[in-house]
């Protein structure tokens, strides 16, 4: 077996991408998320690798990468997060993926971009141990549980104990999200319309304040959310006297209410007000949890264990620094990322 | 080594890790069959080094060499004569 890899043209691959993405890697793989994703970033255009069998003519694998733009020590560097990494059935005996990521990284050691991100799953996981690459941190989920009647559902069929424990947990459950003590000032809304300038403005003066962390200007949160062609997100805004001060993305996924980025001044008042806006929005909506993914290193951590989370599974974060950039590496190399589900593209 | 102690050494590596082998023949497909994946994979590689003190490459990681097995055993037999001529040239 032979197998060599190209770098993809978006234009003349596209029809090749998309075909294969839906194939082995999601039934959403269309036209549109495409478009989107891969050509539509206002950080860049994705960079796509194709992995081939020489003797067959056949795909055999693609990995891409998506520009991403990131704020830290007052500086911005450009980076890649890594995604959409699929190895067709028949040659995945780890090999193959170990040539087309070796492909990826070699193109950041030729110094194209400063840094990259990937959220690998278990499998991928593999791939960067036999690189010799290891996680950076990890991903922790954390949940609040609203109503039990799922969980109860599954242990009880009589419906007049179920109702009654179900009435009781909510309850309970209630009186834990204890409304933050000075809320008074601060006005909680869904968002309406596109995001403007004062969330570039927000970016420009908080993003310091949170180590390694993405640009977050308003063209890029009206890309990466509003914009989005697979999921509908929705933002909570905290603002006081009509200064923006901080916001939250969600959205649902059947009976649950995720909270896909937050991000604002960095005030422990502010945030749990917004939180707590986020629990009660998820109440009125009749949601079973909220929950997040969030790196581990994460200063709001606390707060959130305060406001009832907890902590559910982990999965691992590798951030990869090409050698030639070793004065930024200590920088890029710590474990002071703040990312969120939203950090991440597919 | 003969080839028949390298089937066996491996067969048994396997059965311990991953009991459904057990029903398997020597010639039948582990991929297929969905018993190695990436992960497996990896430990497959570092159990055949360290038994056989052989060394395997990324290019050498391919699903020819991990079809089964008796491919797998191929494989090893070949890498310890390729080494052994390596050493007396």
């Amino acid at each position: 077996m032979s197998i060599t890899i190209r770098q993809a043209d978006l234009a003349l691959d596209k029809k090749l991408l998309i075909d294969t993405f839906f194939r082995y890697l999601t039934p959403l793989s269309d036209g549109r998320r495409f478009d989107w994703l891969y050509r539509h970033n206002p950080h860049g255009e994705a960079r796509v690798w194709i992995a081939t069998d020489t003797h067959k003519g056949a795909v055999v694998g693609i990995a891409s990468a998506f520009p991403r733009r990131v704020c830290f020590d007052g500086s911005e560097e450009l980076g890649w997060v890594l995604g959409d990494f699929c190895i067709t059935d028949q040659y995945r005996s780890l090999g193959p993926a170990l040539k087309l990521q070796r492909a990826c990284l070699e193109d950041i050691d030729s110094g194209t971009v400063s840094f990259c991100i990937d959220f690998p799953s278990v499998n991928m996981m593999a791939v960067y141990k036999r690189l010799g690459i290891n996680p950076l941190t990890q991903m922790l989920r954390l949940a609040k549980p609203l109503r039990i009647d799922r969980i109860i559902g599954k242990f009880l069929k009589a419906s007049v104990i179920t109702d009654t424990l179900n009435a009781a947990s909510k309850f309970l459950l209630a009186i834990s999200n204890r409304r933050p003590k000075n809320m008074g000032l601060l006005t909680i809304a869904l968002h309406e319309g596109a995001c403007g300038e004062e969330f570039s403005a927000l970016a420009g003066d908080v993003s310091k304040q949170y180590g390694v962390c993405s640009h977050r200007s308003a063209q890029y949160l009206n890309w990466r959310y509003l914009s989005n062609p697979l999921q509908h997100y929705q933002l909570l805004t905290v603002r006081q006297s009509n200064t923006l001060l901080a916001y939250a993305v969600i959205t649902h996924t059947g009976q649950d209410l995720n909270l896909i980025d937050l991000f604002g001044v960095k005030d422990p008042e502010i945030i749990s007000s917004l939180v707590y806006g986020v629990v009660t929005l998820a109440r009125k909506r009749n949601a079973v949890t909220v929950s997040m993914s969030i790196t581990k290193s994460h200063p709001w951590i606390p707060f959130f264990h305060q406001l009832g989370f907890r902590e559910r599974e982990e999965s691992p974060v590798v951030v990869y620094i090409p050698r030639t950039l070793a004065s930024k590496c200590n920088v890029l190399q710590s474990v002071n990322w703040f990312l969120m589900d939203g950090d991440r593209d597919s | 080594m003969q080839i028949d102690t390298i089937i066996l050494r491996i067969r048994e590596f396997l059965v311990t890790k991953f009991p459904r082998v057990q029903k398997l023949n020597n010639n039948e497909n582990l991929l297929e069959n969905d018993l190695l994946d990436s992960l497996a994979i990896l430990d497959v590689v570092a159990f055949l080094e360290s038994e056989f003190r052989i060394t395997m490459t990324d290019e050498e990681l391919i699903p020819e060499n991990f079809e089964s097995i008796q491919s797998l055993a191929n494989f090893v037999e070949k890498k310890q004569i390729g080494q052994k001529s390596q050493l007396n040239t």
